[in-house]
């Protein structure tokens, strides 16, 4: 099993504009770490919900294929502060409460074969770059004819674009999750369910090394059950003059389901060779209020760095507005749709997990 | 007559091809892997490679011709990248 080791400077600073009118819709799609479904440093944290409570226990097996298919099979587990063990599967009673178990399919296209109009404009470059430098034909590469080439040998390369791959991923998760509740305001009378919910994802990446950027788009889809708020009971507890308090929700959880898709960019900015801007923007329409959002987080805040590797970027500021309703064909007023945060979360992978 | 060839990708992938003179693949070899394949005297051949990462990567190439040929003299290839990276390399030749 292994457990997340979240930075112990772990915070998120909320400085909203208008955080009072910060409503359900806003939570749901704004989130400061991640836009997408995608499997990555980023979305895998899923701590918007549990920094508060917790950690999370987690366990990953992964196998890859020659082929490029890597299949993977995921416990998470929610743990509360101070428990020193998680327990995801008991054998007698099942998949414990707050476990999710998923199972991940990746596969990663990818034929950069090159034209011959292509390789035959390479020979000439790296004939002339292998015969001037000495360097074995066989070991010049494009990357040194770029660095250390003549004008003329560079000039064979111009807008010679390498073909990046393409990343598909499909997960898919089930998740237990148990609730307290009364459906009797006379007796008081506590019930106890479990809920086995079901959720999935679809990605398929593009991503750039050149250009330090990330074409996403993905489509999720969840199973929830909210339950209402708690009322609070004081009652006197025997002859003395001592009260007990106990909260109850009244009702049976509600099931919900959302469906959300999204178009997000990723787009790093170097300065001496290294990360000091990342944007992030994200289209994004969530069928739980039917509403298009827009989010763009800007992460310019450098990583603690405690060795000579570079940690990346893990903070900055993002803003967002929600946006169109695709029902009543209606766009929110400003007041109501936008948002703001400062936040600081784990560092930020432009290619996640690639 | 056979090319052989071996590979290794640590942290990043690599693609290698062995391609006929019209562009066919004949030779497909993926991250850390190797194979071999038949090649005709006096025909000519492209041998290309590809690789990627979004992390710092290592890999190395081992490729042959057996029995020895001039026109393929061994080929041992080392190269790291120290970040995300993508490069490649290509070559013709006659065994």
């Amino acid at each position: 099993m292994k457990r997340i080791a979240l930075p112990t400077f772990f915070f998120v600073v909320f400085a909203n504009i208008s955080y009072s009118q910060v409503d359900e819709a806003k939570s749901l799609t704004f989130t400061p770490y991640g836009n997408s479904g995608v499997s990555n440093i980023i979305s895998n944290l899923s701590l918007s919900s549990t920094f508060n409570a917790g950690q999370n226990a987690k366990a990953e097996l992964k196998y890859t294929t020659e082929k490029w298919e890597t299949y993977g099979l995921t416990v998470d587990q929610k743990i509360n502060e101070g428990t020193k063990k998680a327990t995801p599967l008991d054998l007698l009673n099942g998949i414990a409460s707050g476990t999710k178990i998923g199972i991940n399919f990746q596969k990663m296209y990818w034929d950069p074969q090159l034209s011959l109009n292509k390789a035959q404009l390479f020979d000439r470059a790296a004939d002339s770059y292998s015969s001037r430098t000495n360097v074995d034909r066989g070991t010049v590469t494009r990357n040194e004819i770029l660095k250390n080439g003549t004008d003329e040998e560079k000039r064979f390369l111009k807008g010679f674009a390498t073909k990046s791959p393409i990343f598909f991923n499909i997960q898919g998760f089930l998740e237990q999750t148990s609730f307290s509740f009364s459906t009797d305001s006379i007796s008081l009378s506590e019930q106890n369910v479990n809920y086995m919910t079901p959720s999935a994802s679809a990605s398929v990446m593009f991503p750039s090394i050149a250009k330090s950027s990330m074409w996403v788009l993905s489509y999720s889809y969840a199973e929830n059950y909210a339950e209402g708020s708690a009322v609070s009971f004081s009652s006197p507890f025997g002859s003395t003059s001592n009260y007990v308090n106990k909260d109850i929700t009244f009702g049976r959880p509600v099931k919900s389901y959302n469906h959300k898709a999204t178009i997000e960019y990723r787009k790093g900015f170097l300065s001496n060779d290294q990360l000091s801007v990342v944007i992030n923007p994200a289209l994004s329409w969530g069928s739980v209020n039917n509403l298009i959002s827009l989010t763009l987080p800007i992460y310019f805040i450098q990583a603690a760095n405690t060795d000579e590797n570079v940690r990346g970027l893990q903070g900055g500021f993002t803003v967002g507005y929600s946006g169109f309703n695709t029902d009543s064909k209606k766009f929110t007023s400003f007041s109501d749709g936008f948002g703001a945060q400062l936040f600081i979360t784990a560092p930020f992978n432009i290619f996640g997990d690639l | 007559m056979t090319i052989d060839i071996n590979t290794t990708a640590t942290n990043g992938h690599l693609l290698v091809y062995v391609l006929n003179s019209n562009g066919g693949q004949m030779l497909t070899i993926r991250d850390s892997g190797s194979g071999s394949c038949m090649l005709v005297p006096g025909k000519k051949y492209r041998f290309e490679w590809h690789t990627w990462s979004a992390t710092p990567a290592e890999y190395a190439i081992d490729a042959s011709v057996n029995p020895s040929s001039p026109g393929f003299p061994p080929l041992h290839f080392d190269v790291r990248y120290a970040t995300a990276d993508e490069d490649f390399g290509t070559f013709e030749f006659t065994a």
